[in-house]
């Protein structure tokens, strides 16, 4: 065997191999890896309840990327190809991070939603706190300010309610309960008001 | 035509004619291959489109089990067409799969719709739930100054509050929130129910009516007898009715006290009481801050053996006593305030009746002499509404799972 013979077969064997190694594609596991914890910060920041629809796009194309990863690995060695399932991983990053931008402007909306509602809530219960205080009293008032003195205790109760749930940033929650709050202080307020009228002019 | 050398022809050749016949059969699976229409290089989005909208419309609370299978079959149809686009020569055709794709898209068209109409059920009946609580809570609340309400009026309120969250909680769409807004407030209303439809029963009792009738009955034939007057005050109605010689004379409009319409037990309950009383005392202009009064006998012997068996079962705090000063006084015109237990009277039908009614005239104060009054009228909606709400807690599991049902 001379030596051309020698080169030439080592060459060929070396591109035989190298053709080997090129043609073995590897697995996504970087741009896997970035995805999922896109998902997991937009979870974090809330996507679950104030971007659903985003987050549930990111985590379908995550699932398709996940079935392609499959099918090529079942795949003969060198016919593996990753490519698909890397530019579906690449789509899932930028919809994690879509979901993560809407959840974060959404929960900021109603955040300060409710707590417009609560301040509103508060002076609306003041108001009537201190109307209910200036409210005539007799006989025949009795069980009527008795059931406004109820409906303020309620309402009391109520917006000692919201604190917690305002820490566990359940804002759809805490302006419901503002409302209530709201509503009560508002009913006590008219009611108060039209007795206050009602007895000036049964003075007059 | 022939080969130099062999001598035979070349077609002839058995070799000649292999090689002709693989090209020939290569040919034409060249040419199959070539016209079979290649699956699509990505799957279609349009079923993966339907999936999310259908979750979105919260397939998965409304129909989970429908969910899953349709879910199921878009992942096997996507593993199918995955296959089929990495294999030269698939085992499906394009027809299959385009069939089985539009197959799946009618099946998701229609548990879109239905878990859309599911949801507008759902968010109906928890509207329609909320406002029939809301109804059952006014009718309740009405009844603040008739019945004694005291220590129970903050209940009210809360429920309202429960029920207020609730509605805004159902623009929402939080329907899980909505059902345990609604079940609080149905808690919180329940003893105050009871207690009302304990109260108001009393007024719907063959017992109660036949007993009241007898006692009008009796003192107004008394009355004949003795060609007498007779007051009968009826509760339910608010009326005071003036017999002479037997026969009704006249009629007023009353004001009883600000739980008037409950059976009284102790002082200051605001409770009318129930029973035949008479004029112990008249009271002119400076003998009383009510205008002119007529001073009952209350409390009789009856009224005392009845509340010393009621304190002796705990129904009356230790402190209490059995009250007194039980009268039919005036008003001024105009007005319609409820007393602490009295009968209230226009000052100018006071003046009509002053020098009438004579001392120890009889006064039978009862609930009603009806069956069918106001308080029986009353009470039968919230009777019904809550026998109907304690018959669905009863007839489930949980309520929840009724009201999932929908």
């Amino acid at each position: 065997m001379n030596a051309a013979s020698t080169i030439i077969r080592t060459g060929t064997l070396a591109i035989l191999c190298g053709s080997l190694v090129w043609g073995c594609a590897e697995k996504p596991a970087q741009v896997t890896d970035q995805a999922l914890q896109a998902i997991q910060i937009a979870k974090e920041a809330g996507a679950m309840e104030y971007a659903p629809e985003d987050l549930r796009l990111a985590e379908d194309e995550y699932q398709k990327a996940q079935e392609e990863i499959a099918t090529q690995d079942k795949a003969f060695v060198l016919m593996r190809n990753y490519d698909g399932a890397k530019t579906i991983l690449t789509k899932v990053v930028t919809d994690a991070e879509q979901a993560k931008a809407k959840a974060e402007a959404n929960k900021q909306q109603a955040k300060t939603d409710a707590e417009a509602a609560v301040i509103l809530a508060k002076s609306t219960l003041e108001d009537a706190k201190n109307l209910f205080a200036q409210a005539p009293k007799g006989k025949g008032t009795q069980a009527d300010l008795q059931a406004l003195q109820g409906d303020l205790q309620a309402a009391e109760t109520t917006l000692a309610e919201i604190e917690p749930i305002l820490a566990k940033e359940d804002f759809l929650g805490v302006k419901a309960k503002a409302e209530s709050v709201f509503e009560l202080a508002t009913r006590v307020h008219e009611q108060v008001a039209h007795a206050i009228k009602k007895s000036g002019k049964a003075k007059a | 035509m022939t080969e130099q050398g062999s001598g035979r022809p070349l077609a002839k050749r058995p070799s000649c004619w292999l090689a002709a016949g693989t090209l020939l059969l290569f040919l034409s699976f060249l040419l199959l291959w070539w016209r079979t229409p290649a699956f699509p290089p990505v799957f279609p989005t349009q079923v993966e489109q339907l999936d999310r909208q259908i979750r979105a419309a919260g397939v998965t609370d409304l129909l989970p089990q429908q969910y899953a299978v349709f879910h199921q079959q878009v992942s096997d149809l996507r593993h199918h067409w995955r296959l089929a686009a990495n294999q030269w020569w698939p085992s499906w055709t394009l027809q299959e799969f385009t069939e089985s794709y539009q197959q799946l898209m009618t099946s998701g068209a229609a548990l879109l719709a239905a878990t859309q109409h599911k949801k507008t059920a759902l968010h109906s009946h928890l509207k329609h739930l909320l406002e029939e609580e809301q109804a059952q809570l006014t009718r309740l609340r009405n009844l603040n100054g008739l019945f004694d309400l005291r220590g129970k009026r903050t209940a009210l309120s809360r429920a309202q509050s429960f029920l207020t969250q609730g509605a805004s909680l159902l623009t929402q769409g939080q329907h899980a929130q909505v059902l345990h807004l609604l079940q609080q407030a149905q808690n919180t209303m329940h003893p105050v129910e009871t207690f009302l439809i304990h109260q108001m029963s009393r007024y719907s009792n063959s017992h109660n009516i036949a007993e009241w009738n007898r006692w009008v009955t009796d003192t107004v034939e008394q009355s004949r007898r003795s060609s007498g007057l007779v007051i009968v005050v009826s509760k339910a109605s608010q009326e005071f009715l003036l017999y002479q010689k037997g026969l009704l004379r006249q009629s007023f409009s009353a004001d009883l006290g600000f739980s008037g319409l409950q059976d009284k037990l102790h002082e200051g309950d605001g409770a009318t009481p129930e029973g035949i009383f008479h004029i112990v005392q008249k009271k002119g202009k400076r003998e009383t801050k009510f205008y002119k009064a007529f001073m009952l006998d209350f409390p009789t012997a009856l009224h005392q053996r009845r509340f010393r068996a009621a304190k002796a079962q705990g129904l009356i705090p230790a402190n209490r006593g059995i009250g007194g000063l039980i009268e039919i006084h005036g008003q001024p015109s105009g007005r319609s305030d409820p007393t602490n237990g009295c009968v209230a009277l226009e000052n100018s039908i006071m003046d009509t009746l002053f020098p009438l009614v004579p001392l120890r005239t009889p006064v039978v104060i009862v609930g009603a002499l009806d069956p069918i009054n106001a308080v029986s009228k009353a009470l039968a909606p919230i009777q019904s509404h809550h026998a109907q709400r304690n018959s669905l807690t009863l007839s489930s599991p949980t309520a929840s799972s009724h009201l999932s049902v929908g």
